[in-house]
Order: structure tokens, then sequence, then C-alpha cells
């Protein structure tokens, strides 16, 4: 039996890392191993609950394993089951590796999270909307807002979206009319400030002007996508992918046709990879240049932010050229993409470009250059090396703390190995590191089109059939301008069973209150824009605990729990 | 030290980036995906789009001895996927964008089509123009008295040839 | 008369900011009193604990105005002798207005406005300090440089110039220095517990504030020039372009630049007023 097994490791392994980690495994886990196969890069292997952590033990440190992400799913009509799947990465190799583990009802898993930090709210999520219980952690609401009635689960099979608009009404509604604002004026600290652009709630802890700790909850723009698309068909899923998000929306859609063309092993055609890559980079600079816009207006220096903006324009004038739309682009499908880039259109794509090239590096070299503007963002906002690794983040975020990790280098996708660009790393982990990744990131992505736009070959731009398959695995991950975006779906004969979006930004929130520590109040804005937060594609809570627990020693009394006191 | 003064010189040479919209026309390019003209000569009624489309904005009805295909644009998303997958190619992408409007009707366009009913139930189940569609593309292969039945009948009747074969019931 | 022009002159700063930054900014240079007069009649909401509040900010408006016909009959009258009442009347006047505003800003229960006031007071201090100085000496070194022309005096009225104009473009609350306002995403400073009149007349005394410095600056300015104007409308209309000059030259410099964290400002001000007083003091005593 074990011979089998130790043959079907070496015969499955893509390399030695993989096969290190499979061994391993194996040999803590022995029986517990209910399965073991691989499709294309992902090697899946079924193993019980009770063995899971025991084989997680000591793998982290010893063989680089990268948590990506958690999906779990309710398949209970299926196979009697919940399942949850981790999916770790080798980025050396480019392997995913999955451990799918089925929990039977009432059953609970023990916890990874202190194994793997980056897991905590992953398990969260999984309580919150499906109802898998964790062993040896506190549990508590991440997801759902805290008056969400128990054991109502949305994301199960059986709660249709009617039930819970039923049972559920938000406190909110009856809160407002009962406090009855009429006569006094209270200016609310979240989670809709005229500040914010998005709705999110920070409260931070000062003393005097230094930041003691920092508290978000988020959520507010949860909208139960994944619940939605389950009861979508196949080829309508993408155009809801691309509205998680207004800036990133691209990278979704495309990451969840790739997840479903992984599954089914759809063959896509090569034209359609140049199309899709050169789109995504489109969607990476217009990101960038909005995200150095906003920074720069947080630093007060408006001109700045005024004449980024300005050249952004530019790019999704292009944008819109290409795919017939400013922001939400509309070409993804599954098996490839549904509109060409005539030859004709690429004059005026090389020519935006080169005028893109010359206006970004004055504008850079003339914003670097403020006074105000260096100052502050030098030596802020540090995020050291080794908890960016803990913590598994991703992105411009941990680039700029020295770790040379990009989806595009090392799962690579679409039509990325075509293509000589280099990844941008700065060692020291402040604000202005981040930034300089991001500029850099801008200068490669426009000579990534470049070369893309040079080598466009011939031929369809989308699969011309495949068959759908229940109930496979499929992963598809992309670099979003933001970091990695993991998308993983199950499939079904319409549409996905169970979709799972992770977006980069809910893993780099975790590093927010690291970064804040002991920085300036003033400078907490800039710290929290610097992972550059798309809180539409997240929607998650984090809650630090307090160092003091007290809440005394604050010198400055948060209106927001005056609030709570009187109401 | 002085290079931040460098943006005043970059600002006279782009002047002002500003468009004066409405007073000038908006900048749109010719790919633009505005809101979606059926054409109602060309649209038989198949309801292709009505599947395809996300937030169905467009949905076919079958009420009075018509079949009517309504779009609503307050639910449409610029998608354009109605237009790809029409197999008759009566949607066009116009480049309209200015929809608001103080009038919800204004929102609705709705093509209606004749049906036909089944011979059977007496149930209208597809258009006239869909069943005269069907006969020109499969060129008059499949026999007469199965293209005026609605599909539930149609099942009936083939269970029950199906049956007749097996037990020597009579079918119809 | 002249109470009509700061609102006018910071229309046309928003237009020249605009320029720069590449669009079209207000539709015309008067859009800041019609922003006022649209202000004076929208709906007073303020907290309760705000009156104090408000009732300050009443007197602070009025200080600035009077500081205003202070500066404006300084002006008038301005000979070679000059006349240390009003000039310390006009300098007690401004610190008054400022001090008010941010007693103002101080009354307010919300924090967020708090935050904003805390850091104000200590740039406050440390600037009105130059001011003082600045004012002082360039006024007195200037009208000596009107009489006695020397190589000496006339570095050192340049160098308190140097501190007069930066004491001027911080006490204006531009950026660099517009922490009181603070920053965006945290929404603080006095300007966000003001609503309806009670804002409109805030910002009012708040340019008008402006103006005096500028036309503080123009004096101090005009000051060694003093011997070859015959009127006192000459003295005067030569304050008024000299002024509005500076108003729009301080704008241009906001523009160009991003806002300071305030324990960066205080140091990089407190470090400068110290290089350039200790050079002045050198020279003085050459001089003498």
């Amino acid at each position: 039996m074990s011979n089998v097994i130790s043959e079907l490791i070496e015969e499955l392994s893509r390399g030695p890392r993989s096969r290190a980690v499979l061994s391993r495994v194996f040999s803590v886990c022995g029986d517990s191993i209910l399965d073991l196969s691989r499709r294309g890069t992902t090697i899946k292997m079924v193993i019980k609950p009770g063995c899971l952590r025991a084989a997680l033990e000591n793998i982290y440190k010893e063989h680089d394993l990268y948590f990506r992400t958690m999906a779990a799913s309710d398949e209970r009509f299926k196979e009697g089951l919940t399942k949850l799947y981790y999916v770790f990465g080798i980025d050396s190799e480019g392997t995913n590796i999955v451990f799918e583990v089925p929990v039977v009802n009432g059953i609970k898993v023990d916890t990874i999270s202190d194994l793997f930090r980056a897991s905590d709210w992953y398990e969260l999520e999984a309580h919150d909307l499906l109802g898998v219980e964790f062993n040896g952690r506190p549990l508590r609401r991440l997801v759902l807002p805290e008056d969400w009635p128990e054991e109502l689960y949305p994301l199960r099979k059986d709660v249709s979206v009617d039930d819970v608009k039923k049972v559920y009404q938000p406190q909110v509604v009856s809160r407002i009319s009962e406090l009855g604002v009429e006569e006094v004026v209270r200016i609310p600290v979240g989670p809709y400030h005229p500040a914010l652009h998005e709705p999110e709630y920070f409260e931070l802890y000062v003393r005097g002007e230094k930041v003691v700790d920092a508290k978000y909850v988020g959520f507010m723009v949860h909208r139960g996508i994944e619940k939605l698309a389950e009861s979508m068909k196949y080829d309508q899923v993408p155009f809801l992918a691309e509205r998680i998000c207004g800036i990133c929306g691209f990278v979704h859609s495309t990451s969840y046709v790739q997840a479903v063309e992984d599954a089914l092993e759809i063959e896509v055609p090569e034209r359609a990879h140049f199309i899709r890559s050169i789109v995504l980079e489109v969607e990476r600079l217009h990101s960038h240049l909005l995200w150095l816009g906003v920074a720069l207006h947080l630093l007060g220096y408006d001109t700045g932010f005024m004449h980024a903006w300005r050249i952004r324009e530019k790019v999704m004038v292009l944008a819109e050229l290409l795919t017939g739309s400013r922001k939400t682009y509309g070409i993804d499908l599954v098996g490839g993409v549904k509109k060409d880039i005539d030859k004709d259109k690429i004059p005026k794509v090389k020519e935006t470009l080169s005028l893109l090239k010359k206006e970004f590096k004055e504008l850079v070299e003339v914003a670097i250059s403020v006074p105000q503007v260096k100052a502050r963002l030098t030596g802020t906002g540090i995020l050291p090396r080794g908890e960016a690794r803990a913590y598994s983040l991703v992105g411009p975020t941990v680039r700029g703390s020295g770790l040379a990790r990009d989806v595009r280098k090392d799962y690579t996708y679409a039509a990325y190995h075509y293509v000589s660009f280099k990844v941008p790393v700065y060692t020291e982990g402040d604000n202005l590191a981040r930034t300089l990744v991001r500029v850099d990131e801008v200068f490669e992505s426009i000579s990534i089109i470049e070369q893309l736009i040079d080598m466009l070959p011939s031929g369809p731009i989308r699969a011309e059939k495949w068959e759908p398959q229940p109930m496979r695995l499929g992963i598809g991950a992309v670099e979003a301008p933001r970091g990695e975006v993991v998308h993983v779906v199950l499939t079904d004969l319409y549409g996905p069973y169970r979709w799972r979006v992770r977006a980069p930004t809910y893993q780099n929130l975790q590093a927010v209150p690291i970064m804040l520590r002991g920085v300036d109040l003033a400078d907490a804005p800039l710290t929290i824009a610097s992972i550059d937060p798309c809180f539409s594609c997240t929607d998650r809570a984090i809650i630090i605990n307090l160092r003091s627990g007290s809440i005394n020693t604050l010198p400055i009394e948060v209106i927001s729990r005056r609030v709570s006191k009187d109401g | 030290m002085v290079k931040f003064l460098k943006m005043l010189s970059i600002s006279v040479r782009e002047g002002t980036a500003t468009r004066k919209y409405p007073f000038e026309s908006p900048l749109v390019t010719p790919e633009f995906r505005g809101k979606i003209e059926v054409d109602p000569v060309k649209c038989v009624g198949c309801g292709a789009c009505t599947r395809i489309c996300p937030p169905k904005a467009l949905t076919l009805s079958y009420e009075n001895n018509e079949a009517t295909l309504k779009y609503f644009v307050g639910r449409c998303i610029f998608c354009g996927m109605c237009a790809y997958v029409c197999p008759q190619k009566a949607i066009t992408i116009s480049k309209e964008f200015e929809l608001a409007t103080w009038e919800l009707e204004d929102l609705y366009d709705e093509t209606t089509h004749t049906t036909v009913k089944c011979r059977i139930c007496g149930k209208p189940f597809t258009t006239v123009k869909f069943a005269n569609e069907i006969r020109r593309r499969i060129e008059n292969k499949v026999p007469e008295d199965l293209l005026n039945v609605c599909p539930e009948c149609r099942k009936k009747l083939a269970t029950r040839k199906i049956g007749s074969r097996v037990v020597g019931v009579s079918g119809e | 008369m002249l109470s009509f022009l700061p609102p006018l002159l910071d229309g046309i700063e928003r237009k020249i900011r605009a320029k720069i930054q590449s669009r079209f900014g207000p539709p015309t240079p008067l859009q800041t009193w019609y922003d006022l007069l649209k202000l004076s009649v929208k709906e007073l909401k303020i907290p309760l604990s705000c009156e104090s509040a408000a009732f300050l900010t009443m007197l602070s408006l009025i200080v600035a105005l009077f500081s205003l016909y202070a500066v404006v009959y300084a002006t008038l009258t301005l000979t070679t002798n000059i006349d240390f009442m009003v000039l310390a009347m006009f300098l007690v006047l401004v610190a008054a207005s400022h001090s008010l505003s941010l007693a103002a800003s101080a009354t307010t229960s919300n924090p967020f406005a708090l935050v904003g006031s805390y850091r104000n007071v200590l740039l406050t201090i440390l600037n009105e300090l130059g001011l003082i100085v600045g004012s002082f000496s360039s006024l007195i070194l200037g009208l000596k440089l009107a009489t006695h022309y020397s190589i000496s005096t006339l570095v050192a009225y340049l160098l308190s110039l140097a501190i007069l104009v930066v004491a001027t473009y911080v006490s204006s609350g531009r950026l660099p220095f517009d922490i009181h306002e603070a920053e965006p995403e945290l929404a603080s400073g006095t300007l966000i517990e003001f609503s309806g009149k009670i804002l409109a007349f805030y910002i009012y005394s708040h340019l008008l504030t402006r103006y005096v410095l500028s036309l503080l600056v123009a004096i101090a300015l005009v000051a060694p020039l003093i011997t070859f104007f015959s009127s006192f409308l000459l003295v005067f209309s030569v304050s008024l372009v000299f002024s509005t000059f500076s108003y729009l030259a301080y704008g241009v410099v906001a523009t160009l630049l991003g806002r300071t964290r305030v324990d960066i400002g205080v140091k990089t001000l407190f470090t400068y007023y110290l290089l350039v007083l200790i050079v002045l003091v050198i020279f003085t005593w050459i001089g003498i």
C-alpha cells in the first residue's frame, strides 16, 4: 500500500519541493490520505481532518509553502459532507498543492491559524458563512454583522436569498429612527464618512500623535457575490466578477475564467492569451496612476494628484478603444475573449504608450522632489520582511519589503512567459519603497505591452467547443495591481457550483496594524493607502487586540464609544 | 531642491485638460458600448439574448397570443453579450449613453411577435418567425407535424411512440 | 471698500491654482463671494457645545476687521517716523484674531476638530514670535534704509524680510502649513464644526486675516521707498499693488507644495527662524 503511494508521489511531483512536501505529509499521515491526484500544475490530496494539522505542523518553515487561499464548500447534497479546500503554493515551482478536507457535519476541525497566520480570516469566514467549527481558537463574527441570527449560514445550498431576506432586518435601520438625529449633530466615525472613499471603519488609538493600535471593521459592501454566481451560467459570471471592484475588475473576471479553464482543461487560443495580457497590463497602468494620485492627494499635494489623473485619462481612453468601455471591459468569456484587437488600433496604442512613458517619468521626478512628499514618504509605515512572509502578504506591499513574489513569474499564466520583464523589489519596507515599486511597475507594464503588441499571433480568439463536467476543481490566479488574486472554482453543469474569490487586500489588510504601530497620526491615512486597499474587493474585518485592553488611557475619546454607551 | 518648480512648465505646456461637457461633445471612441437597438424585422423572438443577459435586462414573455421581447435599460450593464449571441444579428450596440429620464416608461423598449400555438394543447410556445427560420435553416428536413407541437406535448408524443413500440400500445 | 477685496483675491488664487493643475476651477473669480453668500443663507447646524465657538468666531471676525482698518490707517499715515503705538496695536489685533480662532476651535468636543486644533496651537505659538520679530525689524530697518542707506542695514533689512515673508506665509494657513485643517482622510480641523452663517463668517475672517498679512508685507516692502512718494494716496495704491502681488504669489507657492507633518513643520520652522535670527543679530551688531 505505502509503496503504491510513494510511487504515486514520485509520478505526480513537479519538482524536488513538491516531492518533499508530499513525502513529508505521507510520512506523518499515511492512512489518513484518501486520494492523491494531479491535473496541470495542481496536485490535490484528499486528507482526513484529523491529520491536517499534524501534516502542516512543520511544513511551513521547512518547505517554503505559501498559503494562498482556502475555500469552504457545501457538498452535503452531493456527498453528504462539507469540504474545505486549502490551497498552498510553491512559488519556485509554480505548483499548487490543494488539501481537500472532507468534514462530516458536527465534526470540529483543528485550526491551523497558529501555524499559518494568514489562515485566520479564512477559518472565521468558513465558520460565519458555512457553519464549520474549528478547534483551538476563538471564533467570532467576521463577515456577517454582529446582529446576524445564529444558525443561518448564507452560503449553504439549502439557504436561498429569499430566506435570508425574510429572517434578517439590519438593526441599523431601526437605530437611525431611535437616535432622532435632528437636534444634535453627530459625526459618525464610519462607515459613511465624508472623507472616506469607500465604506470602512477605522479606529486609530493614539497617544498624542503616535498611533498605538488600530481597529478596522469592514464588510459594509458584502454583496453576496459568491452566492449569486451559483445561480448563474458560466458565461454570465465574468460580468459579475468584473464588478467586484471598480479599479481591478478585469483581473477578477480573468481569474475566474482561468479557474474554469483550469478545471475543465479548456485550450484557450494563443491570441486570446495575448489580448488578455495586454488588457491586464493596461489595467495595471490605470490602477497605479490612480494610486499615485490618491497618495499625493493624501499628502496634500493636490497638483500632483491632478496631473497624475490627467495622464491616467489617456490610459482610460486607450482601454475604451481596445475593449469598448473605460472600466468594465466585458471581454472575458470562458475559453477566450469576445473582442479582437484590430491592426488599425495598434499605431494608436504605441503612440499613447510612448507619450505615457515620457509624461509619467516627468511627473514622478517632480512629485518625489517636492520636499514635503519626500520627507513624509521616507521612513514611515515600515513593514519588516519577516512579518510580510509570515502573513503571506502579496503584491507591491510585499515587494517593497524585499520579497520577490509575483504571480506572473511564479505561477505564470496567459502570455507572460513570452515576454521578458523585471519584477521590481525594494528592501526598505517604508512607504517610499512601495511607491517606487509601483512606479517601476508602470514602466515595466509599458514595456510588456509593447512586446506583446509586436508579437501578437493570428488565429481565433475563443475556444471552439468545451464540455462542462461536474465537480472539478480549478484554480485561477492573476497578478492584480494590488497583488495576487486567487479564484477557486468547483464546476457544475451550467455554472459554478462554488466560487471562491480571494482578493489581495484581504491578505494585506492584516499587515496594516503592524505598519501603523508607532506611526504618526498624520501618516496613518497614507500608510493605510500604501497597501492600495480596495475595500470593495475585500469586505473583511480585522479586530486587533488592544495592548492595554482598557480605554481610559486614551487621550481622545472616540465618539462612537459615546454613542454606544448612550444608546 | 527646486525641481518641483518644473511643475509650472508642465502645466503651461499641457494647458487645460478639462472638456466642457455638456457644452462640448464628450470624448467617446468608436468602440464605445452604449444602449442596444433590437431590429424588429431581423429579430425572430428566439430568446437567446434573454438567456445570456447577466442582469436579465432582456426578457421574453408570452401573453395575449404575442411574444414580447422587453429591453429594460435600467438593468442593462452594456456588456454587449446579447449582440454577440444573437443568431440573426438583430441587435446592434449604439453609442447612446445619455439615458437619464424622468419617465420610467422611456427606459423600456419592446418588440412583439406573433406566436404559434401548439396544435395539441393550444399553448403558444414559439413565434411564427422563429419557426420559419428553423424551417429555413434545417432545410425542411423535420416533419411539419412536429414543428407545431410544444415541447411538453412533443415529449408526450415521443414517449407514446416508444411505448407503443415496446408494449404494443397504439399511439397517436 | 477694501473689505470687498479678500474674497475676490481668493477667487483669483483659485483660478490660478486650477490653471497650474490643468483644469478650469471656478467659473468666475467672484466665486468665493458667491460661496460666502450661499453659506450665509443656509441653515445653521452646529453641535450644542459649539455655541461658545460661534461667539468666539464672531469676535475674531470683528478683530480681523479692526486690524484691517488699523493697517490701512498705518499705511495712510506712514512716514519716516514710525508710530510704535499703531504698530503695537496692529500686532496685538492680529495675535488676538489668531488666538480667538484657536480658542474657537478648541472649544469643540469633536476629537477630529481637536486633533487639528492641537497641531495649530504648536505651530501658531512658534510663528507669532516670528511674525512679531519680522514685522518690527523689517519696518524699522526699512524706514531706516529710506533715510540712511548702508550695506549692513540693507542686508539686515533683507534678512528680517525673509523672516516676515515666511511668518506671514505660515500664518496665512496655506499649504504646506494648513495643518489645522489636517488630513483629508481624517477630515478634522475647525471647518467641519461650523455651518451656515457661522461658517461664512469664519471663512471671511480667515480671508481677511490673510489679506491683512499680505498688506503687512506690502508695507514692509514700501517702507524703504517711502521718500519717493509724494502723497499718501500713492503710498496706499502702491501698497495695494504689492499686497495683491504677494497674496497671489503665496497662492502659487502653495499650489506647488505638499502638506507638511506637524513635527517636521515645527522643526523646520524653528531651525529656519533661529538661523536667520542669528545672522541678523550678527549683522546688526556689526552695523552698530
